[in-house]
């Protein structure tokens, strides 16, 4: 069984909490966000478009960053998160170029850190401190077939108001 | 639906977009990298590492700011804090306890291990946040371990607004204050004392003792330049200020009239909103700018700024000739419907487009949309952006909602229920012959007096008008920084013989004060009990988590000690938790029953079942399209439109508003490093074709004027406003340099607004504002 995230763009309002609940919850250090919003701009005044995007690590079923890291700092759980093992890296930043989302990030120690997935949390049966604390359920947390589940009845329902 | 992204394409689009993004980041991350690891300082935890990393630099930094002022070397903060995580002392614990990062007072559950904060999320059992906080509420344990906070009692020594003060024990620190206010008593009378605090504080009834006890009239809130206008409209119309109560979640046609709920983010108004637009609900956003609501509405309208109620009035035109109103509900609970429709005549579409920008087919086609589907609400908004017609505006909302019928109703505006709390009745007040200094209420005699008007105070203060105010105690508020025109103000600081700051963080206020006491936080005390009022009423209680730090004190302690060495301790002859006791009483319960249950409920229904049996408090009994207070006052009995000042030529109207990760004046977001790294600064949001007149490129940065200042700030190009207007977030531009995250950066709005007052409600139009905009050099 693995876990995967769901972010559903059209119902994040950019409201942030999810990044700040991430730093509470790991204590990341300022200068590095495990998760971020980014906001996509288009279309002309009277018709623009703001478009917000919350990413973390994906947890990848097969992490390019665990494969490019030359001293195996880089490991997965049996629950298909990928977490980074401070003792053995060296900063050599291979994680960050494969990774294609640009992920990892280095921390003032040097060494390269990113979402943990809240695996702390996640072992007591709990979500992730993004995901708990989502206001619009924008994110989720689960496993492919719960993920699945939620998107599908999501759509259903667009179904099911469509005019 | 455009509540998706139309495409496929577009979430590649986004992907790659990020992906590029996070490239960059990476990038800067690589470059900083040989500056970073000279600053190494790992530990457990970021807020201590913060803490510990901020406090080193602050005190090989000057000593004179506020924050340094006896500042611990940074060595004692390791044998504070290093002991209780090498080996928990006391086992985790939750208490669940009340937010303050803004004014909506969501409910926590705050985890405890060791007498440290460790994380605050949502108590699930209150009806706002529901386990969910927003980002300020993520953030609290910034503002408790902020190393800026000040530490102990301090009095000025050098000019007002120097910076400079000595280290003062609590009785050095109350003695002074005391014997200048027993002075500024004895000299002028006690009218000459003002006070002004926050308020959304749990403390408002207590302060509110402290001042009737003291015998002045003058008391403020800070509501004149917020919602005072709509709360005034409110009672007119309603027989009573409802605020937030709108049933967003059952509705299915919502109008929000630049109420920007995705971005004032009150936990439960935003899950609210959004259940019901994943429902289907169609949702409706007029605003100059284009918002985080704006992009998540059906439609957007970019109304012409101020011109709200013009379009209103259409749509009440449209239902009424097109009789599409609710004729039972009309009949049976309103009054002066025959009135309105006399009135309303002459407020066709057509007459509206010309002064709204929106054609008349799409006037008409909502005001049909919005009286056809059931249920349609529109949000009577909170402060509609300062115009002096505001009141009207309000009430031209609520006046809609009740010719569609949808009041107390499942998804309609309701009105709040809430249940009697207790009190520890006080002796006898003292009579309090003089009047206010604002004017409130002969000038303005429907402002209520528990907040009075507190943007008139300055000018009050500069020419003793009608009387000398010489002393001012400031309460966790921050008005050099919240109120416009901060010349003015510091104009009449001078003037005075006494300004005390109560403050947690190193307010701009508190910069210019002699005397500033240190306030513990939300997460270091108990506070009077919290009422939930809503569809069915609740009552939190906001419980200490940790220990207070420094020589931080509680303001119940503080007002009591003071209240002692001025001779009114008799007001003040007991403790917080019989306080809490007594309020609590008439539930039946007592402090101890929040250590076992997160909140209390009451047995009320929460539904909704319309107005039958409802007393409604108006003179008529009845909701009042036509209002009898205001005909009274010789006010306009009907919500007639007023146009708003129109630019002079070569000027831009100056739009303010908020972002989700910061509130108000209120240093508590600014001056915290997990939102401060979101948002540290605001810029000047201009319409692409403006900005291409103007010669203005994206990101550089440009100089705003007008008569009363002049200032820099970045310039954002943008589409997603309009191009008569623009727009800078609040919040920005803070002159205590001891809030070292956020002093000089950005700029402040209100340096460019002039005080003044809505005729009716008494807010400050600060819509109407105006700036010239021009490069650098």
């Amino acid at each position: 069984m693995v876990y995967k995230f769901l972010f559903d763009a059209g119902r994040c309002i950019d409201c942030r909490a999810c990044e700040v609940a991430c730093k509470q919850q790991n204590d990341v250090e300022i200068g590095v966000r495990w998760r971020r919003v980014a906001e996509i701009d288009g279309g002309e005044y009277p018709d623009p478009s703001r478009v917000f995007v919350s990413l973390a690590c994906f947890h990848c079923s097969r992490p390019y960053c665990m494969a490019a890291c030359p001293t195996g700092a880089i490991y997965q759980r049996a629950d298909g998160i990928v977490l980074t093992d401070k003792n053995k890296c060296i900063g050599c930043g291979y994680c960050a170029m494969a990774c294609p989302f640009a992920v990892p990030e280095y921390g003032s120690d040097g060494l390269m850190q990113k979402c943990v997935a809240c695996y702390q949390r996640i072992d007591k049966g709990l979500d992730p401190a993004c995901v708990h604390t989502c206001l619009t359920d924008a994110l989720a947390f689960g496993t492919p077939e719960e993920i699945a589940n939620i998107k599908r009845e999501r759509a259903a329902e667009k179904v099911v108001i469509s005019p | 639906m455009n509540y998706l992204p139309k495409n496929i394409k577009v979430y590649i689009l986004i992907l790659h977009l990020s992906v590029h993004m996070y490239s960059q980041i990476v990038r800067e991350e690589v470059k900083k990298l040989d500056v970073r690891t000279n600053t190494v300082c790992d530990g457990a935890r970021i807020s201590r590492r913060t803490f510990t990393k901020l406090t080193a630099l602050g005190t090989a930094a000057a000593l004179s700011g506020i924050s340094n002022v006896g500042a611990y070397p940074m060595e004692h903060f390791d044998k504070l804090i290093e002991p209780a995580i090498a080996a928990p002392a006391e086992a985790e614990r939750i208490v669940y306890g009340i937010c303050e990062m803004c004014p909506f007072n969501c409910g926590i559950k705050v985890t405890c291990d060791g007498g440290i904060v460790k994380s605050i999320e949502g108590n699930p059992n209150e009806p706002h946040s529901k386990g969910k906080l927003c980002a300020r509420g993520n953030s609290g344990e910034q503002v408790l371990y902020n190393p800026n906070r000040v530490k102990y009692p301090l009095i000025r020594t050098g000019e007002r607004g120097a910076g400079g003060w000595k280290r003062a024990t609590w009785d050095e620190a109350l003695d002074y204050i005391a014997g200048k206010l027993n002075e500024i008593k004895g000299n002028y009378g006690p009218e000459s004392i003002a006070i002004i605090q926050f308020p959304t504080s749990r403390m408002v009834p207590l302060v509110g003792r402290f001042q009737k006890a003291l015998g002045t009239p003058n008391y403020f809130t800070s509501l004149g330049t917020c919602k005072i206008s709509r709360a005034v409209a409110d009672i007119a119309t309603l027989g009573g200020h409802i605020l937030n109560a709108v049933d967003f979640a059952n509705a299915k046609y919502i109008m929000l009239f630049g109420r920007n709920t995705f971005e004032t983010p009150a936990t439960g108004s935003v899950q609210a909103l959004s259940a019901a637009i994943t429902s289907g609900a169609k949702l409706v956003y007029l605003d100059p700018r284009y918002t985080v609501t704006a992009s998540k509405a059906d439609e957007w309208i970019p109304i012409k700024p101020g011109t709200d109620l013009a379009f209103v009035l259409a749509m009440m035109n449209v239902i009424i000739k097109k009789g599409l109103y609710d004729e039972e509900f009309i009949n049976t609970y309103t009054y002066g419907f025959e009135e309105l429709k006399g009135f309303i005549g002459e407020y066709t579409p057509e007459w509206a487009e010309g002064i709204t920008d929106v054609p008349v087919a799409q006037i008409e086609r909502i005001a049909i949309e919005f009286a056809t589907t059931k249920p349609a609400v529109a949000h009577p908004n909170w402060h509609p952006k300062g115009y002096e017609s505001e009141t009207q505006i309000s009430r031209g909302i609520l006046i809609l909602n009740a010719l569609v019928g949808n009041i107390n109703k499942p998804g309609g505006i309701f009105y709040p229920r809430g249940v009697g709390l207790g009190d520890i009745t006080p002796p006898a007040y003292p009579e309090i012959t003089a009047k206010r200094v604002d004017g409130v209420p002969d000038k303005y005699p429907l402002v209520p007096a528990s907040h009075g008007l507190w943007q008139l105070l300055p000018d009050a203060i500069i020419n003793d008008d009608p009387y000398p105010v010489k002393g001012l105690i400031v309460y966790r508020s921050n008005p050099l920084f919240g109120m416009p025109d901060k010349n003015r103000i510091v104009e009449a600081f001078k003037k005075l013989d006494l300004l005390v700051a109560i403050d947690i963080l190193p307010s701009d206020t508190a910069w210019y004060a002699d005397v500033i006491l240190p306030e513990c936080t939300y997460l270091e005390r108990d506070d009077p009990v919290m009422l939930i009022k809503g569809k069915s009423p609740k009552v939190a209680l906001r419980q200490q988590c940790v220990e207070p730090m420094y020589e931080s004190k509680h303001s119940f302690w503080i007002f009591k000690e003071l209240a002692k060495r001025i001779g009114i301790g008799n007001y003040f002859d007991f403790e917080l938790d019989d306080y809490i006791n007594a309020q609590l009483k008439p539930l039946g319960i007592n402090k101890d029953y929040f250590k076992e249950n997160s909140i209390w409920s009451s047995d009320i229904s929460p539904e909704l079942k319309g107005l039958e049996g409802m007393k409604i408090n108006t003179s008529t009994g009845k909701i009042e399209l036509y209002s009898k207070k205001f005909e009274a006052k010789g006010y306009d009995p009907l919500p007639t439109f007023v146009p708003p000042k129109e630019a002079p030529s070569g000027m831009f109207r100056l739009l303010h508003g908020h972002i989700a990760v910061h509130t108000h004046a209120n240093p508590a977001t600014f001056d915290n490093a997990y939102l401060n790294e979101i948002c540290s600064e605001n810029e000047l949001w201009i319409n692409t074709d403006t900005a291409m007149d103007l010669g203005i490129m994206n990101g550089e940065y440009v100089w705003i004027e007008n008569e009363l200042s002049r200032g820099r700030i970045k310039a954002k190009v943008t589409e997603q406003i309009r191009p008569d207007a623009v727009f800078m977030l609040h919040g920005f531009g803070h002159l205590s340099p001891d809030l070292t995250l956020t002093y000089g950066k950005g700029l402040n709005d209100n340096d460019f607004i002039k005080a003044g007052a809505d005729p009716i409600g008494g807010s400050c139009p600060m819509g109407e504002t105006f700036v010239r905009i021009y490069r650098e050099g």
